[in-house]
């Protein structure tokens, strides 16, 4: 099926046909929403398909913690959704509960890493 | 080094692709094991299809060792969905209990006939080599692999794979309540302990990881007695006397969306919890990846 948007230019509609890159942007973007830790509340919108979590500046999601390693984990977006991994932090990545070493995440789930909690939500 | 454990299919009977069960996942029958380079798959369910996906994209050629706890369709079915067979740098080593899974390649390759299937066993590019396990335990690139026959219909297997200490226990499709001297004694009091035999207590005793098929809750299990599947609270006894660090419960059932295996597990961690112990227990979830060891 192709998506399309519907345009009106004075009386007349036109039908425009989006790329799959248009149809991203005009989605919000599945986010990460911190629930605890230094910091929250706040959310991180997930709008690239890589984003490391860590305590670095240079981190895309960096959060003061003692308790994250500089680079402690990253988000990659994968046919199968977004993948947490993690990058041998000192503290383990843990969602719903579970130590993982990497884990697709789905709607709801909480990441913990160190103090810092996360519930994942798609949009 | 301890283990690399990925789960790809964790849905017992038959596929279940929805919304209602895309947490924990669709797909049937597949667990992966890595040590190092080592690649130990766990049954051939639909989920082997995604893992064929990724090891091809990880490395060729490829050398792996499947071990099939018995050949219903749930664990067959992703077999000939499985790419790296289709390619001739592919060596893989199905091993077969010598006493019960003699005609285990057959059984295999008998679902790729005509009538089933466009693509001949016999076409297959990889080496397929079938390897005996004896009795007791067997080398396998280092790993110590054992297996136990388990409760289910038909013949069905358990191995625990063990590797410089790290043990993990892959025991699925086994209706533990039916080894019990009086099985009907469960219903009456689902409070009391459950008789777990010593020998399936020996079999996962000290496992960081045991895999077990818990497709049913307490609810559910009295209208399948003898379908061949365990009733989910009875792993849990089975894990705290075994001293299991932590539960996979697997194999779910189709009818059971993803709230209601998250209910299933709330009520074996509300058992685990009074039995004592520490032990942690999951629901066994597609694209979980696990370190172990």
């Amino acid at each position: 099926m192709t998506a399309r948007k519907s345009q009106s230019i004075g009386d007349t509609t036109q039908v425009v046909q989006l790329t799959p890159e248009q149809r991203r942007a005009l989605r919000e973007p599945h986010l990460l929403r911190q629930v605890s830790g230094p910091g929250s509340p706040r959310s991180f919108p997930l709008t690239r398909d890589r984003m490391t979590i860590g305590r670095s500046e240079s981190a895309e999601i960096s959060i003061a913690s003692q308790q994250l390693s500089r680079t402690h984990a990253v988000l990659e977006k994968t046919p199968e959704g977004y993948t947490c991994r993690d990058l041998g932090s000192a503290n383990g990545t843990w969602v719903q509960g579970v130590k993982v070493a990497s884990a697709v995440l789905r709607d709801d789930d909480t990441v913990q890493l160190g103090d810092v909690v996360f519930e994942y939500h798609e949009t | 080094m301890g283990f690399s454990v990925t789960f790809w299919g964790t849905r017992g009977s038959i596929p279940t692709p929805g919304a209602s069960t895309q947490k924990f996942g669709g797909d049937t029958s597949c667990v992966e094991l890595r040590v190092g380079d080592t690649v130990l798959i766990c049954d051939a369910g639909t989920g082997l299809r995604k893992l064929g996906v990724e090891l091809m994209r990880r490395s060729s050629p490829l050398v792996a060792h499947l071990f099939l706890s018995h050949p219903h369709w749930d664990h067959i079915q992703g077999f000939p969905f499985f790419a790296p067979v289709y390619a001739p740098t592919t060596l893989l080593h199905v091993h077969c209990v010598a006493e019960g899974q003699e005609r285990l390649r057959d059984l295999l390759s008998g679902q790729m006939e005509g009538d089933y299937f466009p693509v001949q066993f016999s076409d297959l590019g990889a080496r397929i080599e079938q390897q005996d396990l004896v009795p007791g335990p067997n080398q396998v690139e280092g790993v110590t692999v054992r297996a136990m026959r388990l409760e289910h219909p038909g013949t069905c297997f358990g191995f625990a794979f063990e590797h410089e200490g790290a043990k993990v226990v892959y025991a699925t499709d086994n209706e533990i309540d039916l080894t019990f001297p009086d099985p009907d004694q469960v219903q009456k009091d689902l409070e009391a302990p459950r008789p777990v035999s010593e020998a399936l207590v020996d079999f996962v005793r000290g496992a960081d990881l045991l895999i077990a098929d818990g497709q049913y809750t307490d609810e559910e299990y009295p209208q399948k007695i003898g379908w061949g599947h365990a009733r989910a609270t009875t792993l849990v006894d089975l894990a705290v006397r075994a001293d299991v660090k932590q539960l996979a419960v697997y194999h779910h059932d189709p009818m059971q969306t993803d709230e209601l295996v998250e209910a299933k597990l709330e009520t074996c961690r509300r058992r685990a919890e009074r039995l004592g112990g520490k032990l942690q227990i999951f629901g066994a979830r597609e694209g979980f990846e696990l370190r172990i060891g």
